[in-house]
């Protein structure tokens, strides 16, 4: 078979191909074409519809349970990190200014 | 969007010969209209769209899209422009349907389900509705095995080497005018058609056989 004649042959099905277009898909494209000819907005394809409600769920989800509750873990470390250093700091604070607490050696008495 | 190098060269009205003018004829589009040309243009179109992406709903969105977009941009052009504006802009959306799917891929780590309708979009029904009375059922049956099977085969090729192929021999564009419509150089269009050729010829033999 040679060039012109395969692709005759070709042509030949993919015409045929194309007449047998289901009548279903007939009128999808005939409100298709409709909807493109007035400039009617679009009907948004699914994508977009699935990338918007993702990252609304993650929008939301960022609004209500902000980050430091989602890791308590890290919370409570960074906590227990903090109270760890209070009395070191107070008893260096106290160390330093004896003379205001001379009250307690009354009650200690 | 690139500007087209169709049909720049046509002879002035005023001084066209008999041989000339039946030759502008046969380039006259057999549409005037906008509406005209997209009835002209939407099955073929969808078909093209559906053997790309094997989804018959994606194909429908596709076909709107570029519809959408013609007019939109460019009903001001000649009748003449409109087919080849049409299919970069079908193909185009094509392309970003490929790449919208590899990262829905990455993400979902799986791809959309084909149906059974998309898988085989010939069925009885459709096809005795089309089928000329006259032809005997065995011939029938043979021509629609064959498109069935060369859409198959259409299905698997990459999508460069269908895009050659569905202009250069379902449209009937020449070499340029396919290289125009694909952005790439002729030898690539050379290249990618007479792939698809040679693997459409040795996948129909092999199911043949």
């Amino acid at each position: 078979m040679t060039d012109s004649s395969e692709r005759t042959s070709f042509q030949k099905d993919l015409e045929v191909l194309e007449k047998m277009t289901k009548p279903k898909d007939l009128f999808r494209l005939a409100n298709a074409r409709r909807m493109a000819l007035e400039q009617q907005p679009r009907r948004l394809p699914n994508f977009y519809w699935i990338m918007a409600a993702i990252s609304s769920c993650f929008f939301i989800g960022f609004m209500l349970f902000p980050i430091e509750s989602i890791t308590p873990n890290r919370v409570n470390q960074s906590v227990l990190n903090v109270e760890s250093q209070i009395p070191q700091n107070q008893e260096y604070v106290m160390a330093d200014n004896t003379d205001f607490y001379y009250w307690l050696d009354i009650y200690d008495e | 969007m690139r500007e087209l190098k169709f049909f720049k060269n046509q002879p002035s009205s005023a001084n066209q010969s008999k041989s000339e003018k039946s030759a502008l004829s046969a380039l006259e589009p057999p549409y005037s209209t906008l509406e005209e040309f997209l009835k002209y243009i939407e099955r073929r179109a969808f078909h093209m769209a559906r053997l790309s992406t094997r989804q018959i709903d994606d194909a429908h969105d596709i076909v709107q899209e570029a519809m959408y977009k013609l007019i939109e941009k460019y009903a001001h052009k000649q009748p003449l422009d409109w087919k080849p504006l049409f299919f970069t802009i079908l193909n185009s959306k094509i392309t970003d349907y490929y790449r919208r799917n590899s990262i829905k891929d990455k993400v979902f780590f799986k791809s959309k389900a084909v149906t059974a309708e998309d898988d085989y979009y010939l069925d009885w029904e459709s096809y005795s509705a089309t089928a000329s009375g006259t032809s005997e059922p065995d011939v029938q049956f043979l021509q629609q095995r064959n498109i069935h099977e060369l859409s198959r085969c259409i299905e698997q090729l990459s999508h460069r080497q269908k895009q050659a192929f569905m202009m250069r021999c379902w449209e009937g564009y020449s070499t340029q005018e396919t290289a125009n419509l694909m952005a790439c150089s002729e030898g690539s269009v050379k290249t990618h058609y007479s792939r698809a050729i040679s693997k459409l010829k040795n996948t129909l033999e092999v199911n043949n056989d």
